[in-house]
């Protein structure tokens, strides 16, 4: 079942771009696919947006997506908060946003023989070693 | 009820940090163990961090908030008292499994603090009576780090190497060497080489949400796998409701709930409670009996009391360079110590630790920011990549109105009733979190940051340290456990976890919590002869 079809989806989409609009280099929600498949595919991994996102869309349903994102905001948090982590939730996992972020994801990174130790260039930690110690010592 | 399912020496309640160090070293000096977890074994292939959609998966199931997780083991926590969330994960590894590992030993000084400040009170142990044990739990756990670090006695060498600080770490060290003030690099529970059981970190960043390389030290793989090889049992999906005692107030083991919701007894010569901070007081006010009615091993009143929780705070620096915040550990890539100890000008006394952290992915900030449309886009391509972020842990005072009790209304999902608690920011608590606030601002600015954002302690990050709740003392009057952790009221009861913590510093407590187990199955390994129990 998609807790987002018809009217509501084409509502959705709209509101999605207005939460995340082409801006500089990061394109808009919908051109990032946050309102296509990747959609019901997050639904299916966070069901429990689902109900939260149904009620606010039932609020808002004749506004337009304008309207809607203020009178989720100030009349249903929660609700305005479950659509926008779905939104977000698309759009940061599609490669252009990615690219333009510079964000390549949690990527496995093992450590460098070339940055290995880098504290220990001289000159970084000398400076604290050479204030001594700053431990108190309790008496016995 | 059914029969007797369990009889054992040692009966171990919670599998997490120092319910694994115990149940390992007991069962390897031919004890007896059986250990009873409400959870289940952590399955590496479900952890969501090596998946794309990592950042929208994580909630609720990878929560540290087992109000949010609200899993079948987990069991609520009455928070409507409290100015912040606690954090905990029940299963194999405990809280362990959702940590990020940041390591630190308490300071000398964090054992008297009646002493040298005149509040709290002091351990009846000091830094040098746990310094051993400190270096085999590090060992145990693979602890990446840097010895030589002024703000300490002299230590060994750590297990591993630190790990690099990066472009972030050498701006904030730059800093602070400019400034004047200590900073040193960060060492982790995590190691940055292959070390025993645990793989080296490939810097992944997620280690919040399990760690699905391996790497992260999380006791079901540093301690149960050798404990369970060297005959320790472990029951899973056992929720406990029940210590039970004789007619003489010796305990004789505990009442268990299954995965199947029968009840079921465990007999044992000897019981060890090791379910954290809020779990372990729970327990004991739950086990309500003709000699003890207010819980047991209550005769002073004080089970639950002087809850401590490290309330924290963060400071945000946004720089101009671009920088990948966001590759691990998610653990700390520095530390700063330099307003640790009680400088009483300060107008306090105690004081903070500062790490300084990663920042994860965007999902994760764009979520925190209460904007939309341009003005988020705007922030977004402003700040991700150019954020140091400084998170300020002060130490809390044991104070009794921040406690523990059991709530009247809600329950676990097999009724049991639902811990409650009461937590406030102490006056001192709030003049350290705002003093360092505003110096940790100084530091940031001093490392090129244009603009920082200081957030005070919120409710969702508060938290993660869970101590103080049956301290330990010699005095039974002002205090639950004696110096090796077992209860003053029943002979055979102990207390292996943070809630025996007398004060609670201003580091993670981890490296203390499993030190102090070790140190307490050593001492009952080794007097097991004299050991009163049960007829």
């Amino acid at each position: 079942m998609s807790w987002i079809s018809g009217p509501d989806r084409d509502l959705y989409s709209q509101i999605a771009d207005l939460l995340l609009p082409a801006f500089g280099a990061l394109p808009a929600a919908s051109d990032a696919g946050a309102a296509g498949a990747k959609l019901d595919q997050i639904l299916g991994w966070r069901p429990e947006l689902g109900p939260e996102i149904k009620r606010g869309l039932n609020a808002v349903r004749g506004l337009n997506a304008l309207e809607a994102i203020q009178k989720l905001e100030t009349e249903d948090e929660d609700a305005f908060t479950a659509l926008k982590t779905l939104v977000l939730g698309a759009y940061f996992i599609d490669p252009e946003v990615m690219k333009a972020l510079g964000y390549p994801g949690q990527e496995s990174n093992p450590v460098s023989p070339s940055e290995d130790a880098d504290y220990l260039r001289p000159g970084l930690l000398d400076a604290v070693k050479a204030r001594g110690p700053i431990w108190r010592r309790p008496n016995p | 009820m059914s029969g007797v399912a369990v009889e054992t020496d040692v009966l171990i309640i919670g599998a997490g940090a120092s319910g694994g160090v115990a149940a390992q070293h007991l069962a390897s000096q031919g004890i007896a163990v059986t250990c009873l977890e409400q959870g289940e074994w952590p399955d590496p292939a479900r952890f969501v961090g090596r998946r794309a959609e990592y950042e929208i998966v994580s909630s609720p199931r990878w929560s540290p908030n087992p109000n949010v997780r609200l899993q079948e083991p987990d069991y609520p926590v009455d928070i409507s008292e409290a100015d912040v969330d606690p954090m905990m994960y029940n299963g194999v590894g405990g809280s362990t499994v959702l940590w990020n590992g940041l390591w630190h030993r308490m300071l000398p000084s964090d054992f008297k603090v009646r002493s040298l400040d005149g509040v709290g009170a002091d351990w009846p142990i000091s830094y040098d009576d746990l310094a051993e044990c400190y270096d085999v739990i590090e060992d145990s756990f693979g602890v990446s780090g840097l010895a030589g670090d002024p703000a300490y006695p002299p230590r060994g060498a750590y297990p591993t190497p630190a790990f690099p600080i990066g472009k972030m770490g050498a701006k904030f060290g730059e800093a602070m060497n400019r400034l004047g003030w200590h900073w040193w690099p960060g060492a982790n529970a995590i190691p940055s080489r292959a070390h025993g059981n645990q793989n080296a970190c490939v810097r992944r960043g997620v280690c919040g949400t399990g760690c699905a390389d391996g790497a992260k030290a999380a006791t079901y793989i540093t301690h149960w796998p050798a404990a369970i090889e060297a005959g320790a049992r472990l029951i899973t999906g056992a929720r406990v409701r029940e210590i039970t005692l004789d007619a003489n107030g010796v305990a004789t083991g505990a009442i268990y709930i299954d995965r199947s919701g029968m009840e079921q007894v465990a007999r044992a010569h000897v019981v060890i409670l090791c379910a954290n901070g809020i779990g372990t007081p729970r327990l004991m006010l739950m086990s309500q009996s003709g000699r003890f009615p207010n819980g047991l091993s209550n005769s002073s009143g004080l089970v639950g009391k002087g809850l401590m929780l490290h309330p924290t705070a963060l400071a945000t620096g946004i720089v101009d360079d671009f920088m990948d915040t966001w590759t691990g550990p998610m653990g700390q890539v520095a530390n700063s110590m330099q307003f640790y100890e009680t400088d009483r000008a300060r107008g306090f006394v105690r004081g903070s630790k500062w790490s300084l952290a990663i920042t994860g992915g965007p999902m994760g900030l764009a979520s925190g920011l209460p904007l939309w449309g341009e003005p988020l886009q705007q922030t977004m391509l402003g700040m991700f990549g150019h954020m140091m972020n400084v998170l300020c842990f002060a130490e809390d005072l044991p104070e009794d109105s921040n406690r523990v009790v059991l709530d009247g209304e809600l329950t676990d999902s097999d009724g049991l009733p639902a811990p409650k608690i009461f937590y406030r920011l102490g006056e001192n608590t709030q003049r350290i979190i705002d003093f360092n606030l505003d110096k940790a601002e100084e530091a940031l600015k001093e490392a090129g940051a244009r603009q920082v954002f200081k957030t005070t302690v919120q409710r969702s990050f508060g938290g993660a340290h869970l101590m103080g709740s049956a301290r330990m003392g010699l005095d039974p009057q002002t205090s639950i456990v004696n110096e090796w952790g077992r209860t003053h009221d029943v002979p055979n009861l102990y207390v292996f976890d943070g809630s025996v913590f007398v004060t609670g510093g201003a580091v993670n407590p981890t490296a203390t919590i499993c030190a102090l187990a070790l140190r307490f199955a050593r001492r009952l390994a080794e007097t097991r002869r004299d050991q009163r129990v049960a007829a």
